[in-house]
């Protein structure tokens, strides 16, 4: 949605009688349970129905599946999944911040009139990047030395 | 505002880090530094809000007053906090060496404060969700500490999941008031409301976003409907962590429910939008009664100040109702209602007051706790006065500030309430809050004729008094005294943070408007089309 018919809609709600408003609500639930519904209905009625023994076994990464699920995983799949989640949000954090780097137009920390902060320049963008990543690294500096990685 | 206007949090921050690093160190005598640390980080975090709580600063910040009374607020208990949870035992089970987690809770600890020192400083509803998570992620963990009980871990697990469902509950909410003006920027939904308020009413989208977050955030204080967490919770989690989660949430709690009513430019009276201070009214009442009259019923001392914990709550949601506006009175003094303070000005005293009343209490419960939790009942702290004459008194002066006798801190907090709802024309509330009073005495004095009238059950046991812990005890019931006598210092801070809350709209209030800080590769004419009209 563009961002100036967002705008516009806080005069249109007001504007409209009190039913509208509670319409426009209801319009909303019923668009979220006709996309559930809908959803699951569609992937039923027009999907290719294939059976079989392969097409029903758990899925398990392409690897043939050993077992039930219900057993008990070691603990530390949970831990490695934690540090997976520090680069995880490192990456998600980095792309934006590459895309910004290369607009960065003022050098340095520029403060405007009022004390505020201007657009930030290319030095201010780095720096804050390694403070990023530095706390990310002490999260992973921290799990190593309480042993995380190591498997015995 | 600049960077410079977020150093107490930095400065929070880069000790947790050292802190966390700290506590990873094999001797034990390095981690005992750790308290250390987290003392002088949160030293250093008051010192700069002090430095920034100056008149003068951050002009451009309307809410600079506010922001600073949070982030004083926020170093100053917690360095009483710190001094509580010195003697913490630290480990899983007996059998483990002392301090194997030591390093982790004064990080955590220091992460909690540090949001509720930046919650303040926030204009956007995403800093707003990112500030209170910062606050309530840490003591999670923090509660689940003492992994060895169960009642510990019921409480952790307890405590998180409804957390979670509280911060889904509110989320929800800032989502609709995201549909509602297209932004997640405060300026943008100030003026949408200001727009709608013009126009007659506010849309039902918005109200019902508004009626989330405050039910999602009546988690974080312990208000009903959310309430029934706490007794639990403060049973279980460690004393220390009780004490600190008596106060940061809260604090964090009001701090953004002031920040989103903000919003609305405290203009909600038209027919349906009345509805909603009026919700905070009815709130404010039902917590206050369930709070005391629930506390009556409990045995357990913890149960007790967690229940006592939800009516205080009550007290500082009725001054939240009663908004920022001061009675056309307040410039004749010497009439009735001639009250210079508004409710939000009420509402900070009386959350630095009962942050600061009970953290005297349970630091004096921490130093009593025995190797068997002895002190957890009336029989724990019997013939407490014969025994621990100092501790004793420590705990009588905090309780009577929690009931609200003259000379201590509670009376006046709970006075500027009084004051502000006479001054606000609600004399029913301030009755209301009276008649509360009256009822909170009876299980606060209870406490204290155990301590004074009783002789001791079984003789009590002492674990390790450390000095510190003792310090706390003693700084706190000093401060409540102190501030009960000179309030000038508390009272000038409360009444610069709630009077810079504007009563009226003025798109002059919200900085960063002109400044065109868009996001790069996003049409910057987008947003300025709502500000024209």
């Amino acid at each position: 949605m563009l961002p100036s018919t967002v705008v516009s809609v806080p005069a249109v709600l007001a504007v409209g009688s009190m039913y509208q408003q509670w319409a426009l609500l209801g319009l909303l639930f019923l668009i979220a349970l006709a996309f559930g519904v809908g959803n699951v209905v569609m992937s039923h009625m027009l999907g290719p129905a294939r059976h079989g023994q392969v097409k029903e076994s758990t899925y398990e990464s392409g690897v043939d599946p050993r077992g039930g699920t219900k057993e008990r995983f070691n603990v530390r799949f949970y831990l490695v999944a934690m540090i997976f989640v520090v680069f995880d949000v490192e990456v998600l954090f980095l792309i934006p911040w590459l895309s910004a780097f290369n607009h960065a137009g003022h050098p340095g920390l520029k403060l405007g009139q009022s004390g505020q902060l201007g657009p930030p320049g290319p030095g201010a963008l780095f720096v804050s990047v390694l403070i990023f990543a530095g706390i990310l690294l002490l999260a992973y500096g921290y799990a190593w030395a309480k042993g995380v990685f190591k498997w015995d | 505002m600049n960077l410079h206007g977020l150093l107490p949090e930095m400065i929070m921050l880069a000790a947790a880090a050292v802190i966390l690093l700290n506590g990873l160190c094999p001797r034990e005598s390095v981690r005992r530094a750790s308290q250390w640390l987290a003392l002088a980080g949160l030293v250093a975090a008051f010192v700069a809000a002090w430095r920034l709580a100056a008149p003068g600063q951050h002009a451009g910040w309307p809410l600079w007053p506010l922001a600073t009374f949070g982030s004083l607020l926020a170093s100053g208990v917690g360095l009483l906090a710190v001094l509580a949870s010195w003697n913490m035992p630290f480990k899983d089970q007996p059998t483990e060496t002392d301090s194997a987690y030591r390093g982790e809770y004064f990080a955590l600890l220091l992460c909690s404060l540090a949001g509720l020192s930046m919650m303040a400083k926030v204009n956007n509803l995403i800093w707003l969700f990112l500030a209170l998570e910062l606050v309530s992620m840490p003591t999670y963990i923090m509660v689940a500490a003492g992994r060895g009980q169960s009642a510990a871990q019921e409480a952790g697990v307890k405590y998180f999941f409804l957390g979670a469902l509280s911060a889904a509950v509110y989320l929800f909410g800032f989502s609709y008031l995201y549909g509602f003006a297209g932004s997640t920027r405060f300026s943008t939904i100030a003026a949408a409301f200001h727009s709608a308020l013009a126009l007659g009413h506010p849309p039902a989208i918005a109200l019902i976003g508004l009626l989330m977050v405050v039910l999602g955030i009546s988690y974080k204080i312990a208000a009903v409907p959310l309430h029934y967490y706490a007794p639990d919770v403060y049973q279980g989690a460690a004393t220390p962590v009780t004490a600190f989660l008596a106060f940061t949430p809260k604090a964090a709690g009001f701090i953004a429910l002031i920040l989103v009513f903000n919003l609305t430019g405290w203009q909600l009276s038209s027919s349906l939008a009345g509805a909603v201070p009026a919700l905070l009214m009815a709130l404010a009442v039902v917590t206050m009664f369930v709070g005391n009259v629930l506390a009556l019923l409990q045995r357990n001392l913890k149960r007790i100040l967690a229940y006592s914990s939800i009516a205080h709550s009550g007290y500082m949601l009725a001054a939240l109702a009663l908004g920022p506006a001061l009675s056309p009175e307040a410039t004749r003094p010497g009439e009735l209602g001639g009250s210079s303070i508004n409710g939000l000005s009420a509402l900070l005293f009386y959350l630095a007051a009962y942050s600061l009343m009970t953290l005297g209490a349970f630091a004096v419960l921490i130093y009593l706790e025995g190797q068997t939790g002895a002190a957890e009942d009336f029989d724990g702290i019997a013939g407490l006065a014969g025994e621990h004459p100092l501790a004793a008194g420590c705990m009588a002066v905090c309780l009577f500030s929690l009931i609200g006798m003259p000379g201590t801190v509670g009376f006046l907090g709970k006075l500027f309430i009084v004051q502000a709802a006479l001054a606000a024309h609600h004399p029913v509330l301030a009755v209301i809050i009276v008649i509360n009073a009256a009822i909170a005495a009876t299980y606060y004095l209870r406490i204290v004729a155990a301590m004074y009238l009783r002789a001791a059950a079984t003789p009590l046991t002492v674990r390790r008094p450390a000095l510190a812990l003792k310090l706390s005890a003693a700084v706190a019931t000093f401060l409540v005294i102190f501030f009960g006598l000179f309030p000038g210092a508390l009272y000038r801070q409360s009444v610069a943070g709630g009077r810079s809350v504007p009563t009226v709209y003025s798109a002059a209030h919200w900085p960063g408007r002109s400044a065109k800080r868009t996001a790069v590769g996003m049409p910057g004419s987008a947003r300025a089309g709502l500000w024209a009209n």
